[in-house]
Formats: C-alpha cells, sequence, structure tokens
C-alpha cells in the first residue's frame, strides 16, 4: 500500500572527491533497490537491519561491478526518515558516487530535493520543527561549541523550554474560555493570578530565551574581535599568529593594511572572525583614509576590540587616545613585541590613563602568550554575552518569541487592563507564536522556510 | 402500504429542529409533510423552559437573521430577559429569556400550522425508503407511504430512547411519549453508525410547595432586548425565578445512594456532557465545592410547576425526594414529575456533508439531537440549515453553505461533520475562533442579506438593516473627522468618566475608544446632525472600541479563507500521501474533507499531516499543469 510515496535518493556528503562518499536512499522502494544492486562479498550473507555488509554494486543485467562498498539497512519506522533507509558507503569520487546513484534512480527512486529527508523525518513525527533546523545547524556548526548547541537542540532542549512556556500561557487560554463561557458557575476569573503568571513566569521566561538567541547568533556566526591600533603596531602579525598561517601582508612601512581584512579562526572552540584593520591615525593618503572609514564600522558591529600597542615603543599619546575612543566597548590591549623586550623592561599593568582594561604581554613573532590572550578575549566576551548556553533560538524562533512577548505585554500593559475576551485573543496569538517554533501551530509556508535552508541529501 | 401522497420534503420529528426545518422548506416553495408523534407536544422545552443563553443566543440572533422562527417566538413567550456576561465585552455577551414553555409550544404550533404548504401530521415514521442510494419517501406505522426527493430527521431523543429513573428503566422518547425503535433500525439497515448518548432532566416542583422567602430572586434586565428584528412588544407578563444551593446534607445523600443512580450504578452506557453534570456528577466530580446553585424556573404563567434547575439526577424516586427536602426553600416541596435520565441514538456526524445532508444516501439530512448535539438553540440552528439545503437540492439551487468566520451555527455544522462528537455537543462562544467578529448585535448585518436571498427574510426587514448599517458608517466616518480641542467643558465630561484630560486635539474616535467613555459621552461633545438610533449607536460604540482587534480577527480570516479555498478533489487518495499516519489516512478517506482547511480542524491532525498533505496536493496540481 506503500509503493506510491516517492523513494528519494541523493548523496549524504559533500560534493568534492574524498575518501568515502555516501549515497543514501530513503522510502518504501530502498531495501528492494538495494538488494538489485548489491551482492555481499561472503556468499549466503542477508541483508540485516542496522549491520554493515561489504559487498559490490553491480549493475543488474550487466553485471559490470560499479564500486566496492558498505551498506547499512534501516527499516522505518525507527530510522533517520521514519521510512526505510539505505546508507551505501561508497568510494568518494564524483564518478563513483554518480554511477551508483544512476542506478538507483533507474529502479524508481528520485532525486531528493534540498531538505527532504530532515523534511520526512519532521513529517513522519520523528522530530519536530526546531529540532530538525537544529539538524541544519549541525551539519552547518563551524565550531564545536555551535555544535554543542546544535546538539542539544536537536535533542529538544529548546522545545522543551517553549514548550513549558506554552504550556503556562496555554492553562490561562482554557481558564479564560471557561471563564466566558461559565462565567456563571465557575465563579469570578482570578485576573491577579493571571498577571502574576504572565508577569513573573511567562515574561521572564521569554526574555531569558530572546537574550539567548542573542547569544546563539555569536556562536552560530562567530565572535567578532577587531584587530585595532596605530600603524605598524603589529595587528596583521598577531592575526596571522592566531590563524597559524600568512594570511595579511606584514611589512616595516607603517599603512600596509589600508583595507579590512576578516578572517575566521577557531580559538578553544569557539570561533572568532578577526578582522584586521587599517591603523588609525592621521592620514592625507585618501584610501588610507577609506579604510580607516570601514575600520570604524567594524569596531561599531564587533563584539570585542583587541587594542594593539608595541611594547618595544611604550604607551604613547596615540594609544590613550585610541584607547579613549573605544573603551565604550569591551577591550582587551594586547601589548606585543613582547620578544622585543628584557624582562625588566616589562610594563607589566598598562598606564594609569587606560584605567583597568585587561593588559595581557603577547608575542605574535614568538606566539608566547597566544593562549592566554585567546582566553581572555573568550572570558570577555562571555560576561557580556553569557556564552554558556543549553538553548539558542535563531532568528525565526527569535521573531516568533517577540511576538508573543508583544502579546503578553499588551495585556500586562494595557490601560485600565485589556477586557478578558481581548486578552483571550492575544493569549491565542502567544500560544500560536510558539507552537510555531516547534511546528505545533505553523502553515506549510514556514515549513516551506524552514526546508529551504537545507542542502540535497539532508 | 396506503395512500402514497407526494412532498417536496419530508420533515421527520417536530420539535426546535424539525418546525425550523418544515418552516424554511415551505417558505422556500416546497411542499412539506411534518410528522410528530405526538401533536400536543409540538416544539416542547421538555428540558429548561428557557431559550438563549451564552453562545446560544448567538445562534438564536442568527436563526432569526436569515428567517428562522425561534427568537420571533422566544420573544412572544418570554417572561424574563437576562444579558449574561454583561460586565465583559459585547463580544461574549449573550441574551438568554425564561420562558412560558406552553405558550411557545402553543405558538409554535400556529405558526407551523398556518404556513402554507405544511401539512401537519401525527404519526410515526417507522421506515426510510432509499432506492440507488436516493432518499424516495418514509413509510409509518399504520401503514402509509409518503414520497420526497428530500427527507429531514429531527428525531432528537425518540431514536431507541430508554429513561432511567434509579434501575426502573422503560422506553420512552420523552417523559410520557413513544420511543421510536423501528426507525432507528431502519437508519443502521442503511449502514450508517449509531452511537448512544445521555441526557437528563430534573424534577418538576409544585410551586405553592415551595418556600420562597428562603431563596434570592434572580437578577433580570430592566429594559428587555428581544431576540428578533421583527419583534415590536413584549406580550408577557415578568415572572421571577429564584435561587437556592445544595448543602452537604444533599450531598451527603446522593454519595449514600450513588449505587442507586442509573449513571453511576452502571445502567447507563450512552456518553453525557461534560459541561452539563447532572448532580451525582457534580458530587462525584467537584468533591471540593460544598454547594452548588438551584435554579427555580417557573415553568409557564398558568403552570404550578417550578423546573429545580442543577438538581437534574437519575436517582430513585425516594432519593429524589430526600434530597429535594435537603435544599433550603424545598424542605417541604412536592415533586410533581421526577428527574430522570434518557439515552437515545444519534448518527456519527462525521457521516454527513457540510449541507447536513448524508454523504451515504442523497436527499437524506439530519438535524438536531440525532447529529450528537444537546441545546433547543442548536437543534433549531441545524433545522433551519437543513430545511434550507433539503429546499435548495430540490430546487436545483446552490447549496447554503456558511463558513466559520461567518456565523456560529457554521462554527457547530463545521465542528460536527469534521470532528464528530464524543459527548452532547453544546454551542460555546471559546468554540468559534473569530468570536470577535460574530457576535449577537451584529447577526443581521452579517446574515440578513443572505437569509433575504434564499427568500426567508422580507424586503422591510432587509431595509431596516441595511439602513441602520449606513448609519453607524456615516456616523463612524463623521467621527473621525470630528476634532475635539482640548478645554474645561472636555476635561469635566471625561474627568466625570474617570479619564484623565484631553493634552492636545483628538478626533472624537480616538476619545471614544478610552475604556471609561461611551457613545453617548463622546457624542455628547459633538453631537451628528440627527440621533442615531440606539442599536446604530451600539454598533458604532463597538466597532470604534474594537477596531485594532476586529481589524486582526478580518487579518485571520484571510489566512483562513485562503486554506479554505484549496481545494481537496472528491478522489483524493490520502493512502497514497507520505508522512501520514495510518490511523489519519483512515480518518481523512471516511471524512473527505473538502478543502486543506477543513483538513486542518480533523481530530489529530498536525502541521506537519497538513504540509504532507499540501506538498501532496501541490505535486498533483503540478501534474495537471
Amino acid at each position: 500500500m506503500f509503493s506510491d510515496i516517492d523513494t528519494i535518493a541523493a548523496p549524504a556528503t559533500g560534493p568534492g572527491p574524498g575518501a568515502i562518499g555516501i549515497i543514501r536512499i530513503s522510502g518504501p522502494l530502498s531495501m528492494s533497490i538495494a538488494s538489485q544492486i548489491f551482492k555481499p562479498f561472503k556468499p549466503g550473507v542477508q541483508i540485516k537491519p542496522r549491520k554493515l555488509i561489504y559487498g559490490q554494486i553491480v549493475e543488474p543485467g550487466s553485471g559490470i561491478v560499479r564500486d566496492e562498498v558498505l551498506l547499512a539497512f534501516m527499516p522505518g519506522p525507527n530510522s533517520f526518515t521514519g521510512e526505510d533507509v539505505v546508507e551505501i558507503s561508497a568510494h568518494g569520487s564524483r564518478a563513483a558516487i554518480g554511477a551508483i546513484l544512476d542506478l538507483v534512480f533507474s529502479l524508481g527512486a528520485r532525486p531528493a530535493q534540498p531538505g527532504e529527508f530532515t523534511r520526512r523525518a519532521f513529517l513522519s513525527g520523528r522530530m519536530d520543527l526546531a529540532q530538525a533546523e537544529a539538524v541544519a545547524d549541525l551539519i552547518d556548526a563551524s565550531s564545536s561549541r555551535a555544535a554543542d548547541m546544535a546538539l542539544s537542540q536537536m535533542q529538544g532542549s529548546l522545545s522543551r523550554k517553549v514548550g513549558q512556556i506554552r504550556e503556562i500561557v496555554l492553562s490561562w487560554l482554557v481558564r479564560i474560555s471557561a471563564a466566558l463561557d461559565f462565567g456563571d458557575d465557575t465563579g469570578e476569573f482570578d485576573e491577579e493570578a493571571f498577571f502574576q503568571s504572565l508577569s513573573q513566569q511567562a515574561l521572564p521566561a521569554l526574555d531569558a530565551l530572546l537574550d539567548a538567541s542573542k547569544s546563539g547568533q555569536i556562536l552560530r556566526e562567530g565572535i567578532r574581535v577587531v584587530l585595532a591600533g596605530r600603524p605598524n603596531v603589529g595587528k596583521s602579525s598577531l592575526l596571522n599568529a592566531f590563524l597559524g598561517k600568512p594570511r595579511a601582508l606584514v611589512t616595516p612601512v607603517s599603512g600596509t593594511t589600508r583595507d579590512c581584512i576578516e578572517e575566521k579562526a577557531l580559538v578553544q572552540g569557539y570561533g572568532l572572525v578577526f578582522t584586521d584593520t587599517a591603523g588609525l591615525g592621521p592620514s592625507q593618503d585618501a584610501v588610507e583614509l577609506l579604510g580607516m572609514e570601514k575600520t570604524r564600522e567594524a569596531i561599531n558591529q564587533c563584539h570585542l576590540v583587541l587594542l594593539v600597542i608595541d611594547l618595544a615603543q611604550g604607551v604613547l599619546a596615540e594609544d590613550e587616545e585610541l584607547f579613549h575612543q573605544l573603551k565604550s566597548k569591551p577591550l582587551l590591549v594586547a601589548a606585543n613585541k613582547s620578544d622585543l623586550l628584557g624582562p625588566d623592561q616589562d610594563p607589566k599593568q598598562p598606564p594609569q590613563s587606560m584605567g583597568k582594561a585587561p593588559w595581557i604581554r603577547v608575542s605574535a613573532l614568538t606566539g608566547d602568550n597566544l593562549d592566554k590572550l585567546a582566553r581572555s578575549i573568550l572570558s570577555l566576551v562571555n560576561e557580556a554575552n553569557a556564552l554558556e548556553l543549553s538553548v539558542a533560538p535563531n532568528i525565526r524562533h527569535r521573531a516568533a518569541l517577540s511576538r508573543a512577548r508583544n502579546n503578553l505585554l499588551s495585556i500586562l500593559t494595557a490601560k485600565g487592563g485589556l477586557p478578558i475576551e481581548l486578552a483571550a485573543i492575544e493569549i491565542q496569538d502567544a500560544v500560536n507564536a510558539l507552537g510555531e517554533i516547534t511546528g505545533q501551530t505553523a502553515d506549510p509556508d514556514i515549513l516551506d522556510e524552514v526546508f529551504s535552508r537545507f542542502c540535497i541529501g539532508k | 402500504m396506503g395512500a402514497n401522497e407526494k412532498f417536496d420534503c419530508i420533515v421527520v420529528g417536530a420539535g426546535h429542529a424539525g418546525c425550523e426545518a418544515a418552516l424554511a422548506a415551505a417558505r422556500m416553495g416546497c411542499r412539506v409533510l411534518l410528522t410528530v408523534i405526538n401533536l400536543d407536544t409540538l416544539a416542547a422545552m421538555p428540558c429548561s423552559p428557557s431559550i438563549g443563553g451564552t453562545g446560544k443566543g448567538q445562534l438564536v440572533k442568527e436563526i432569526d437573521a436569515l428567517g428562522g422562527a425561534m427568537g420571533k417566538i422566544a420573544d412572544r413567550t418570554a417572561i424574563s430577559f437576562r444579558t449574561l456576561n454583561t460586565r465583559k465585552g459585547p463580544a461574549v455577551q449573550s441574551t438568554r429569556t425564561q420562558n412560558d414553555k406552553h405558550s411557545y409550544s402553543r405558538a409554535m404550533s400556529r405558526l407551523v400550522a398556518l404556513t402554507p404548504n405544511i401539512t401537519l401530521r401525527q404519526t410515526q415514521v417507522k421506515r426510510l425508503v432509499v432506492e440507488d442510494s436516493r432518499i424516495v419517501g418514509v413509510e409509518d406505522a399504520i401503514g402509509c407511504g409518503y414520497a420526497a426527493p428530500s427527507v429531514v430527521l429531527a428525531t432528537g431523543t425518540f431514536l431507541s430512547g430508554i429513561i432511567h429513573i434509579g434501575h426502573n428503566s422503560f422506553r420512552a422518547g420523552r417523559a410520557g411519549e413513544f420511543a421510536s425503535y423501528d426507525l432507528a433500525e431502519s437508519l443502521k439497515n442503511l449502514g450508517f453508525e449509531m452511537g448512544r448518548m445521555k441526557t437528563g432532566t430534573p424534577a418538576r416542583l409544585l410551586r405553592k410547595s415551595i418556600d420562597f422567602s428562603r431563596c434570592e430572586q434572580v437578577e433580570q434586565d430592566e429594559a428587555p432586548s428581544p431576540f428578533s428584528l421583527l419583534t415590536q412588544k413584549l406580550d408577557l407578563p415578568f415572572l421571577p425565578s429564584f435561587m437556592t444551593h445544595t448543602n452537604s446534607r444533599t450531598h451527603g445523600i446522593i454519595r449514600e445512594n450513588l449505587a442507586r443512580s442509573a449513571l453511576y450504578g452502571g445502567i447507563v452506557k450512552g456518553v453525557s456532557a461534560r459541561y452539563c453534570p447532572s448532580l451525582e456528577d457534580k458530587v462525584v466530580r467537584f468533591s471540593e465545592r460544598e454547594r452548588h446553585s438551584v435554579i427555580l424556573e417557573p415553568e409557564g404563567i398558568e403552570s404550578e410547576e417550578i423546573y429545580a434547575s442543577g438538581l437534574g439526577n437519575s436517582l430513585p424516586f425516594e432519593v429524589q425526594v430526600e434530597l429535594v427536602h435537603s435544599v433550603a426553600g424545598l424542605e417541604e416541596a412536592v415533586i410533581m414529575r421526577p428527574a430522570y435520565a434518557i439515552e437515545y441514538d444519534f448518527l456519527d456526524p462525521c457521516q454527513l456533508l457540510p449541507t447536513l445532508e448524508t454523504k451515504a444516501v442523497r436527499g437524506l439530512f439530519c438535524a438536531g439531537q440525532i447529529n450528537g448535539t444537546s441545546g433547543y438553540e442548536e437543534a433549531a440552528a441545524q433545522g433551519l440549515w437543513a430545511g434550507i439545503n433539503a429546499a435548495c437540492q430540490v430546487q436545483g439551487r446552490a447549496p447554503f453553505v456558511l463558513d466559520r468566520s461567518q456565523a456560529y451555527s457554521a462554527v457547530m455544522v463545521d465542528d460536527l461533520v469534521t470532528r464528530g462528537t464524543r459527548e452532547p455537543y453544546r454551542m460555546f462562544t471559546s468554540r468559534a475562533e473569530y468570536r470577535l467578529l460574530l457576535r449577537e448585535d451584529n447577526a443581521d448585518l452579517r446574515l440578513a442579506a443572505i437569509g433575504h436571498e434564499l427568500g426567508l427574510v422580507d424586503r422591510e426587514t432587509l431595509k431596516d438593516v441595511t439602513d441602520r448599517a449606513a448609519q453607524a458608517n456615516a456616523e463612524m466616518a463623521r467621527l473621525e473627522k470630528a476634532i475635539i480641542k482640548p478645554g474645561p467643558v472636555v476635561d469635566a465630561l471625561l474627568a466625570q468618566r474617570g479619564e484623565g484630560p484631553l493634552a492636545q486635539p483628538q478626533p472624537l474616535s480616538q476619545i471614544l475608544k478610552r475604556s471609561g467613555v461611551d457613545y453617548k459621552t463622546a457624542s455628547a461633545l459633538s453631537p451628528p446632525p440627527e440621533p442615531l438610533s440606539p442599536k446604530a449607536a451600539r454598533q458604532v460604540e463597538i466597532t470604534i472600541k474594537y477596531e485594532g482587534y476586529i481589524a486582526r480577527q478580518k487579518k485571520e480570516v484571510e489566512r483562513f479563507a485562503a486554506m479554505e479555498k484549496k481545494r481537496l478533489p472528491k478522489d483524493f487518495d490520502y493512502q497514497k500521501v507520505a508522512g501520514l499516519s495510518l490511523e489519519l489516512r483512515e480518518k481523512l478517506s471516511r471524512i473527505r474533507p473538502a478543502s486543506l482547511g477543513q483538513a486542518s480542524r480533523v481530530e489529530g491532525m498536525t502541521p506537519s499531516a497538513i504540509a504532507a498533505l499540501a506538498v501532496k496536493l501541490r505535486q498533483k496540481d503540478s501534474l495537471k499543469s
């Protein structure tokens, strides 16, 4: 009876050549397709659920061997998609994968659309919408912290938190409905308890999630660190040191870096996006001036400024001037070129004029104290943004959370109190908005939007 | 079989559903046969002698706006009026009348008997005659056959009815009336799935045996506002109701005798409504409550019977006497009719189309308790709906189906045919997602034009409605342009209403939005050229005060309408939809929703299931194009 449901197939690994490439097949025909093209090496071996089997892909009819592979069969409903799934680990060349896929398609499967495997997992109730999104996040995760967070969301952490808020709000919808329909029998509606529950339970919980979403964005997209400082203090050298490769040109000539250079580095499990900037200082050069304009923009958008000074020259008036311009941002002073100084010449603390700004002595050249600098960057950003998260709502979640928050605020801030039949509308909207996050109340358009983020084979 | 009289439509049962069905079909030009087991109890009120209430008042107003009879008869026979939820907003306010039940029945009888095209006959229909899945007529118990291309079943509690008082049970359609077993059999033979429901009614007490001095008089409206557009004056004098309460002794008597109750002694199998609990239910389920209210409602001006609302039970008679006597004011009360529970057959309404026609038998319609509902108003609204559709079908006109954004009656019908019901279905305001738009006060604005088109609302009545709408619209436009400047006069008036002074010039419409300001206060600041009728003034006030929320609901209605427009073909194969559970596939195949919107309301549907349907539907469409 399932024969009319499409069977889909696609490469599940990236498009480039690799040692191994995996083909995923899902749908009612997966097993029959597999058994037509797969011949185990050991005679008499049967394809068994959740067992890897070694064998060959053989073209039916011609008998031509296409590849040596490992095959795994995951029967529905306890598979990723909830359907019968076959995964073939083949040699990862485009040609090998393409040849096997052609065979699979010739036997009745069709190419999967982007996100279709995960969509099927959602449709069959294997995961809710927030969990499905976490699958995409996990695939895209560029740092281990971002991956942790995606995994936690995939396991339902966000869904649970949102669910708890939704339960509170929903319970009031039930009570309001009862008051409207059975006012005479149920006694008066307890408005005080209603307000208290919204303002002290639901609203703070929503706010916490909204805050978390800000930090989550930082984790997903990386911590933005701007390297600022006078020309020729070694900003580009520091960038190269963090990247472990010479990315920016380094010369003794002041003003070598004219444009902003953006590079991503992995530091202690976090993604850091460094922006190396043109040195800020007096200049008449039109290109340099343009570069300085871009530097200011980067400073505006960053999470932390790394003010680089040249220890060999000591703190100059220009450094102090820069410090005062930048001090509204979270700021760290990287006292560079420590290699040029003897220990007795070392000013360990910043001068009085720089207040209590953390001051780390480093050498971009030798790598001395680079670890300590990285730790300080992370702890400073963490202080401002609480990066130790178990949940991190994304932009879509954030929009829904904000809508729910506005609904609750309309009730809590209405002049003279909102009549309860209108409060019922706000509450209903809040319940719907929260339900959109997990997909309990989502129209098909939202689902399309969510699954369009995926690439083929996921 | 005897004489074979021919009609356009046969209505079986002349309760609140049957009468509306017969009147609608006849007034639309059909020759109608209305059959009733006992002509003396036409449009009876076998339970509470009252019409309307929360959610139900809206239904009555809608029936009236579409040209039905219930509102008119309720006004004419009302002995008191009460607006419920007055402390809440207009969207959830509902009218309820106490009625002289004998006058009600007589007035409806007279109306039906005098309406051209209706043949009213006392007889018991025992069999439906079906040929090729099409109804062709009915046969009665005395060997007569009646032919018609459409039949409306409005059988109330009569289908296989059994009354229980304690462990004594007997067949009856209502106390003192025959039940209808053959007709129930005929429906089962046609393959319909039938279920069993239970309802009940409290004892009737002798008026002069009650000590009313120990009870409180129930408030009523000083200026009654009638249900019907056509009501000019109210005929009957006011008659009060009284309130008293049960107490721990009453509850003790019930607990001691629970095993002797039909409901708790395992006799009753039918499902009863959670929201209309018998006294046994209340005592068991709300054991923490020390008392429950009891309303003593007069059954009529010339009646000596008092309906003891809240004391419904299925206990043996001697226990009933004891428990009645335990209530303040009822110490010496004499029971004239005992309380009883009644079980009856209903037809799973998922077997109906949105026109209330059965899917299996063309031309066969069902309305009222047979569809699993409870309440006179719910019955009447369905009767009207089914009667109109029977007439439309016979006359080859387009079916009459309103949607959930248009009327409470549409919410009810959609709920029934889409979700079915496990317990007697009652109208509630919370069942309507657009309740801000579906108010008592705008029922006529919503529906009178449709009633007129059907031929059930006359031109003058419709003109009154459209004139009032025009007047209200003109006034709203004026209020938006009338700018009020700050000053001592304005501020004094605002202060009187507990509102702060005006900071800057503002249109009157803005001032009217303040919670303390009503239309009367606002219009005093700048009166219209001609004073508005009270109804139009109220319309203006509600529309302006609710403006933001009304706009929001209208936006939601647009989204809803878009989903209703995504039609699911009749031959849509749910077995072929990936991602649907087996259970949903079967359910959808049985219900056959007309649109993606209706499918989304099927019980157990999830957004992912809807998405799965949408995907399949899109594939189907893209294949076609």
